[in-house]
């Protein structure tokens, strides 16, 4: 027995030093694992659960008959002091689950036992400045390496097995307002990345890295008049100097991407999308403001914009861009679906970014009548913009306003998915609008940049989250599922006719996809914010959902927070599978 | 702080006594450390060791403060060394430093956290892989692995993170003693909810890039590091690179040149 341990030992070491000598090692995840993660079902090495983002199983083994079946197996505690919003997305590969947390932290994770393999605990200044909690989405695989972003806008390549730094980058001055919490994601050998910070004036950019060494290759601000980079050298200008933009109001004009994109193979092209033009005050910046709140098509290899939706032109709610564009196929044309904060549900040609339909998905939209498919702009309602400061009797205060939704969005971060299997959008969506009003503001480095005061308001006694299925089609919503807090989690949806998702209140769901009813839950003994994932390992389907209650609605949510209150805070992963 | 020490001991002797049949016991330790049967299995891999007396590592009989324990090892008389381990034996990381001394004299010296008295040793190896142990018992109060860094409890701490303070000693017999201190709070993990945060490795190179010395530090080498290397003389002018890693990527950088004659 020893000797057959011996003889494999060498073996193996001797596989390792050929690979290492080939300069284009395929050791650990490969491109074709990243490009087939929504077909692979033993492992997930993407965020979205497939490059399109469409967060579709073709899992069956759990379906509707036997859901109810669904038992923990194991939980993991972040430990430490520092629970607080919980809103990553594992990854499971190679019997490890790679998991991020608050605080900037990653764990990887023995699948089969939860046993703790390493964990990487970034040590954060002080002076770090999220607008809205010390979250993190997630990572991305690729090679032998796993990559995070931090609260003080830094990208960290690890070793996926020790867990020891391989390379660190800086992607902005956490001083100026610059962090990054959304997951990572690898398109042709580079690591993709964007910055959060619209709050305080920061430029948003999607920058491309070689995935090995961390050196930039590509970077894009959003905000017309700044200029890209392309291989060390400066490349084109975004957008046209003051062509949507007065003054200098660009310079610290937001359109931050935070929130992470992704990559259609088949159009070749990288989704991101860009954050409020900053700032709030929209008085002080006249016209489209380009590209704030739009989702771009980039192309891959140069950083350069394809093209274009502005989802909100002279945004003045809040109403960010960054919402996921998630492709799919249907009627034998390449369509993308986005549900923008600004309350409207768009299908677009992926193609050409050209609108099919928009429709709204939350009630009482009060800032536009409807969207005009045929430019993709808005039909503004005039008097429901706040007033300009300027105008009012003190100058201190302008005009204000109720409206809908609130700047939280109709739908936030959460990411919704698609069934293949129902053709239909499961979207998690928050009934709420806000009193709002402008003032005078001015930039300053690392300083809030609003020029607005606001509170929030539930629009309904009985719920403000609202899962919906939404028809791609024409728009339809055919069910609702209506929970008394804010809906803050993502959702998943399988083959076996199921959608998964969390609630603040702790539970984690199944629900029929065709009717929307809960066919079972489970409490996770804090609240879920996170991005629920299914996987197959010898014949059983497991799934996993982290918990632990946070997130921007207990930080902003005015008077929604009578809704929350109780809600304790936790850091833990769960994974379930049904017993044998 | 004594209590995670002294079961550490106790279930490592256990360990220890199990494998006595197989491995062999190891040599008698001149300083009769209950956690010598641990370092010469784990950290010495149970190779061939000789205590010997041309490893000398200097420090104070007591320690005047438990966190910044100063420690000199210096090999005399022995060529080809290819490695020294600096052992700290009954602190709860007892491994503190791996120096390499690529083209420099088999010599360091830095500053150490101690958790109690303890034997503190170096064991220099030789290219024919024999391990030539020194050490020096150093008397200690206690408690220097379990405290926070005083970087910690400063707001910050970012702002100077891993700067590099360094100066030059040309020395007659063609040797280049080169001392600095990176700033840095080396936290163990040790103490509660503060995880490790420390330097990992530094280098020396010459201008051409070549590494004339390397040290991999552990959690128990002290806050802000000094660290002192001896190396061939780079010539009457230039200078050294000072390069380095901590465990959470962060990259130490610098430049040193010699101050010119005056």
């Amino acid at each position: 027995m020893n000797f057959i341990k011996t003889t494999l030992a060498l073996a193996g070491g001797a596989a390792i030093a050929v690979s290492s000598m080939s300069s284009q090692a395929q050791a650990g995840v490969t491109d074709a694992d990243i490009a087939n993660d929504s077909k692979t079902t033993h492992q997930i090495v993407t965020n979205g659960m497939g490059r399109k983002g469409q967060r579709f199983s073709p899992l069956k083994i759990v379906n509707k008959s036997n859901v109810k079946k669904l038992l923990p197996v194991w939980s993991f505690s972040f430990g430490g002091e520092k629970q607080r919003g919980q809103e990553s997305q594992p990854l499971i590969y190679d019997g490890v689950m790679y998991v991020t947390s608050s605080y900037s932290r990653i764990f990887a994770v023995d699948v089969k036992t939860g046993e703790e393999l390493w964990q990487y605990d970034a040590r954060l200044p002080d002076g770090i400045m999220p607008c809205c909690d010390v979250i993190n989405r997630g990572a991305a695989l690729y090679g032998d390496l796993v990559y995070f972003g931090t609260l003080d806008a830094k990208l960290v390549a690890l070793d996926r097995k020790t867990g020891k730094v391989k390379w660190k980058k800086k992607l902005g001055d956490y001083k100026a307002g610059y962090s990054f919490t959304a997951a990572p994601f690898i398109v042709k050998g580079n690591v993709i990345t964007g910055v959060s910070g619209g709050e305080f004036g920061i430029v948003g950019k999607v920058e491309a890295r070689n995935a090995e060494t961390g050196e930039l290759v590509w970077s894009r601000p959003t905000i017309e008049g700044h200029m890209g980079m392309l291989n060390g050298k400066p490349s084109t200008m975004t957008g046209k100097l003051n062509a949507t933009w007065p003054g200098d109001m660009w310079k610290s004009g937001g359109g931050a991407t935070w929130l992470g994109g992704n990559y259609d193979d088949e159009t070749d092209t990288i989704f991101y999308g860009a954050g409020n033009p900053a700032p709030w005050n929209s008085h002080l910046r006249k016209g489209d403001n380009l590209y704030a709140a739009s989702r771009l098509a980039i192309n891959p290899d140069n950083g350069e914009i394809k093209w274009h939706l502005q989802t909100t032109p002279w945004e003045g709610w809040d109403y960010d861009g960054v919402n996921e564009v998630v492709s799919f196929n249907a009627g034998g044309k390449k369509l993308a679906a986005t549900a923008d904060r600004n309350g409207f549900f768009y299908v677009m040609d992926r193609t050409n970014g050209k609108l099919q339909n928009a429709t709204p998905f939350v009630e009482q939209i009060s800032w536009a009548s409807s969207i005009d498919v045929k430019t993709g702009r808005p039909n503004f309602i005039d008097s429901n913009r706040a007033g300009d400061p300027t105008k009012s009797a003190d100058g201190k205060k302008g005009k204000a306003i109720f409206a809908v939704p609130s700047f939280l969005g109709g739908k936030n971060w959460m990411p919704m998915a698609y069934s293949q299997n129902s053709g239909l959008f499961y979207v998690p969506s928050n009934e709420w609008g806000m009193d709002l009003w402008n003032e005078p503001v001015t930039y300053k480095k690392g300083a809030a940049y609003l020029g607005a005061g606001f509170t929030i308001k539930p629009l309904f006694e009985d719920y403000i989250g609202s899962l919906k299925a939404i028809d791609p089609m024409d728009g339809s919503i055919k069910w609702e599922l209506k929970n008394n807090a804010p809906l803050w989690a993502g959702v998943m949806t399988t083959a076996g006719g199921l959608v998964f998702t969390g609630n603040p209140e702790g539970y984690f769901m199944a629900l029929d996809d065709a009717t929307g009813k809960v066919l079972w839950k489970f409490q996770t003994g804090s609240g879920i914010v996170s991005q629920p994932v299914t996987w197959e390992e010898n014949g059983e389907q497991y799934f996993a959902v982290v918990s632990g209650w946070g997130g921007a609605v207990p930080l902003w949510g005015g008077d929604v927070a009578k809704r929350i209150k109780h809600l304790n805070q936790g850091g833990s992963v769960w994974v379930f599978k049904m017993p044998k | 702080m004594g209590r995670l020490f002294r079961i550490a001991p106790m279930v490592l002797s256990v360990l220890v006594l199990a494998n006595v049949a197989s491995a062999g016991a190891p040599p008698k330790d001149p300083f009769n450390s209950p956690m010598w049967g641990w370092v010469y299995e784990e950290i010495l891999e149970q190779g061939q060791v000789i205590f010997d007396d041309r490893v000398k590592v200097d420090a104070p009989d007591s320690a005047e403060g438990n966190f910044q324990v100063p420690v000199s090892v210096r090999v005399d008389g022995l060529d080809d060394v290819t490695e020294i381990i600096l052992i700290v034996d009954l602190n709860p990381i007892l491994k503190t430093a791996k120096f390499t001394p690529n083209k420099a004299r088999p010599y360091f010296a830095l500053r150490v956290k101690m958790g109690q008295a303890s034997v503190i040793r170096a064991a220099a190896r030789t290219k024919d892989g024999v391990w030539h142990l020194g050490g020096k018992y150093v008397d200690a109060s206690g408690g220097g692995c379990t405290v926070p860094s005083v970087q910690m409890a400063a707001a910050d701490w970012e702002s100077n993170l891993n700067n590099v303070q360094a100066q030059i000693w040309p020395r007659e017999n063609g040797v280049d003693r080169i001392r600095t201190r990176i700033i840095h709070p080396m936290d163990t993990g040790l103490s509660g909810n503060i995880p490790a945060f420390f330097m990992e490795h530094l280098s020396i190179k010459n201008a051409e890039g070549v590494e004339l010395a390397h040290l991999q530090t552990f959690e128990p080498v002290s806050e802000d590091p000094v660290i002192t290397f001896e190396v061939d003389a780079v010539g009457e002018t230039g200078g050294y690179s000072i390069s380095g890693m901590d465990n959470n990527g962060n990259e130490i950088s610098a430049w040193v040149e010699k101050a010119p004659k005056s």
